[in-house]
């Protein structure tokens, strides 16, 4: 068996990948280094990360399959699994046969764990849309928390930036200790090292309270029903949420 | 009064209409703006009644001069009332908004004073968010019924969505129980709404820039099971709302018994839930499925089943059509089969463009099969057991069915409780196995009860019946449920 390491980075993924793809052989395993488990009887390589390659097989996977194709890669890299290269690499190879229709191949046993990977990622993405917090911090700057399971920063950013444009902002993955700001012109990813605790503006703590004064009152207790709750709500998110979800079920 | 006192009072009397969607509209942001519209919709909490929270759903006042039977608000009752300015809840919103805590505001209001006034104060929180704030986020909006036709113009061109909620579904119960509000009158601005609705989407065609007239459409709310209507008639009458008014969402909500009255239900039982959810299941199938009214309810058989759901009813009914083979059928067809949505129909036609789809590639598509192997062949074969058998397959779910709602409740299960006979439903309006309206009859012989099923697939001796493998399901599930229930937060 041979495993072929990349650096981590996007780029590296992609072109460690199109090296893999020339090979024709499904057979390598694709992992990042850091994460790389070594082995007696894997041989290992490791790539550096080549930009030309990283942009051809970019621009090879928009024009044979399809952009959607694309972002199904990028969220594979984003769930920071450790065996994603792995399943892209059949999953291109295929890919390249059959073009667009790979999208919808859910039947297809090489397809399939790709897509559902994805999948998994786009809807953690999609909750926290809804369930990132900001808090208003001194000097009225807005700051959200959350510890995803997968790396969401770079994929709900981009909606916060439209929804939010003329609202200085960061977001604070603090398990990854990773930060998307806004300076009302552009975003920019960068290391933020968590344990630190912002100062709130003075009008923040009754804004929660009001929050939560809403939470409690809009539900109707006659129909508590906390198996639903948690099930759209799963407990994991609670810790950077304001409202107190399940204070009706302990009355 | 304080503001949190206010905004206590004023969720609390708002929190019985069920519309909450964000959906449908995508209005951009605007420079120097706040926010913009999420076409898909979000939701950003979960109250602990399991309801998902998008929108501010607010009253503007719960100061009510109107006495409507079924109403918390109603003038004869003794509540606390408060009254917004429109300001403070302008602010509050974009507080809430710039948390992102909500998606946009959802604004209702008892009528205070008169119709107009009461309409006037919303309009001008609708006004100041989208001029002053420049908030670009949803608004949905109540028409008042009665309020001037101008004020429902002028709201229509703030609000992404607007309804005007009808509540009792025949003119009678509306007469008994809401005699102040005429059928007119909320037939009126609903009439109003469509047409302006449809009158903007021409002017668009043909100037882009022509302002948008309530560009997520219009919906309505109906009360379930505090008059005695049958689900056919809801159901025909949110067939014609779709279709005359094209209503975008009718949304039904299970009456809380909240006062007394000889007209109504006694206050403190349950609201009929499982009604309300077969009724949405129906709506789903009109909406999405092409199914008609007719087709699910027949005027000898005028309610839904409550321990099946809709579809599953519709199939049994229709053994001629059953079991489909999934490589055949087209997609209309597909949605036919309990089990499969639209999203499942649609993986499923596109995974068979590159060759004929076996069972394991079916199951990959992540069509729902539990339910739907029953319903269909792959390849020719069929899964679901001996063969297709309405009155078994009929037998099997149900049973599934008791099963499930028990774990619902959270009531702590054992293997006994399950093969002993079967607890009558936590339900108000529940029926025994017994006299559910059958249009396949039932042979004597047949076992009814999940007790016997069991003891029947023991006695067979055959490990590998249905009926079986349905048991180590409901078994595998009763021991995720009880490990589930031990960890609730107490
Ligand atoms: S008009 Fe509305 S708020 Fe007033 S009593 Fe009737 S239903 Fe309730």
């Amino acid at each position: 068996m041979k495993a072929y390491l990349y650096d981590g980075t996007f780029e590296g993924l992609l072109s460690t990948l199109y090296q893999a793809l020339r090979e024709q052989d499904t057979n390598i395993r694709i992992e990042a280094e850091a994460d790389y488990q070594a082995d007696l009887f894997t041989q290992t390589q490791s790539l550096p990360t080549d930009q030309p390659l990283a942009d051809r097989l970019y621009g090879l996977i928009c024009q044979e399959m399809s952009a959607m194709t694309l972002r199904h890669v990028y969220r594979l890299f984003l769930s920071e699994t450790t065996d994603a290269g792995t399943k892209l690499l059949p999953f291109l190879l295929k890919g390249f046969q059959i073009g667009s229709g790979i999208n919808g191949l859910m039947s297809d046993p090489i397809v399939h764990p790709v897509l559902s990977l994805s999948r998994q990622v786009a809807r953690e993405s999609h909750r926290l849309l809804g369930l990132l917090r900001f808090q208003e911090l001194e000097g009225g700057l807005y700051y959200a928390s959350l510890e995803p399971d997968f790396n969401q920063i770079p994929l709900i950013a981009p909606h916060f930036v439209r929804r939010l444009a003329s609202q200085p902002w960061i977001i604070h993955d603090v398990k990854r200790e990773l930060a998307a700001c806004w300076d009302t012109n552009e975003w920019v990813l960068q290391d933020l090292p968590a344990g630190e605790t912002p100062v709130y503006s003075q009008n923040e703590e009754d804004m929660q309270e009001l929050w939560r004064a809403y939470f409690r009152h809009i539900a109707i207790r006659q129909r508590t029903n906390p198996r639903v709750q948690r099930n759209f709500m799963p407990k994991k998110y609670w810790k950077h949420l304001v409202e107190e979800p399940g204070s009706q079920a302990k009355k | 009064m304080e503001l949190s006192q206010k905004l206590s009072i004023l969720a609390e009397s708002a929190k019985y209409d069920v519309s909450c969607s964000s959906s449908g509209s995508n209005r951009a942001n605007t420079p120097g703006g706040i926010g913009n519209a999420a076409t898909a919709g979000i939701c950003h909490s979960w109250s602990d009644d399991g309801r998902c929270i998008s929108l501010l759903k607010i009253l503007m006042t719960n100061d009510c001069i109107y006495d409507c039977t079924y109403c918390v608000n109603r003038r004869t009752n003794d509540i606390p009332r408060a009254t917004f300015l429109p300001r403070e809840l302008a602010e509050l919103t974009i507080a809430f908004y710039l948390r992102n805590y909500i998606e946009g505001l959802f604004l209702s209001a008892a009528i205070r004073e008169t119709p107009d006034r009461t309409m006037e104060d919303m309009v001008e929180v609708m006004r100041l968010l989208r001029e002053e704030y420049r908030f670009n986020g949803y608004i949905h909006v109540k028409a008042i019924p009665g309020a001037d036709p101008l004020l429902i113009a002028k709201a229509g061109q703030l609000a992404d969505r607007m309804s005007v909620n009808i509540e009792l579904p025949s003119e009678r119960s509306l007469h008994l129980l809401a005699p102040q509000k005429k059928r007119e009158s909320i037939l009126l601005p609903m009439g109003q709404i469509r047409q302006g609705i449809v009158q903007r989407r021409e002017e668009r065609k043909r100037f882009k820039k022509a302002p948008a007239f309530v560009p997520a459409g219009q919906s309505t709310q109906l009360m379930i099971g505090a008059t005695p209507e049958s689900d056919r008639q809801i159901l025909r009458l949110s067939q014609g709302l779709y279709r005359k008014f094209q209503m975008k969402r009718v949304y039904y909500s299970a009456y809380m018994a909240v006062n007394t009255s000889s007209l109504l239900p006694v206050p403190g039982g349950p609201p009929p839930t499982l009604r309300e959810h077969r009724l949405y299941q129906a709506d789903w199938l009109l909406r999405f499925y092409h199914f008609d009214a007719e087709e699910l309810l027949q005027e000898e058989m005028p309610q839904l089943d409550l321990l099946l759901d809709p579809k599953c009813m519709w199939a049994l009914r229709h053994p001629e059509i059953f079991p489909i083979e999934v490589n055949r059928a087209d997609y209309q067809t597909l949605l036919r089969i309990p089990g499969i949505g639209p999203t499942s129909a649609r993986r499923i036609a596109s995974a068979r463009r590159f060759g004929p789809l076996n069972f394991d590639g079916l199951k990959r598509t992540g069509a729902v099969l539990k339910r739907a192997r029953y319903f269909i062949t792959c390849q020719g074969k069929y899964y679901g057991g001996r063969d297709f058998d309405p009155r078994r397959i009929h037998q099997l779910l149900t049973a599934e069915h008791t099963y499930e709602q028990q774990g619902y409740q959270g009531v702590q299960m054992t293997l006994t409780d399950l093969v002993s006979e079967p607890k009558p439903l936590p339900y108000a309006l529940v029926k025994t196995v017994n006299d559910l309206p059958h249009v396949v009859s039932r042979p004597p012989d047949v076992p009814e009860k999940t007790a016997q099923l069991w003891h029947q697939s023991h006695k067979t001796g055959n490990p590998g019946t249905v009926e079986n493998s349905v048991m180590t399901n409901l078994r595998a599930l009763a021991q995720r449920k009880e490990a589930a229930h031990e960890s609730l937060p107490v």
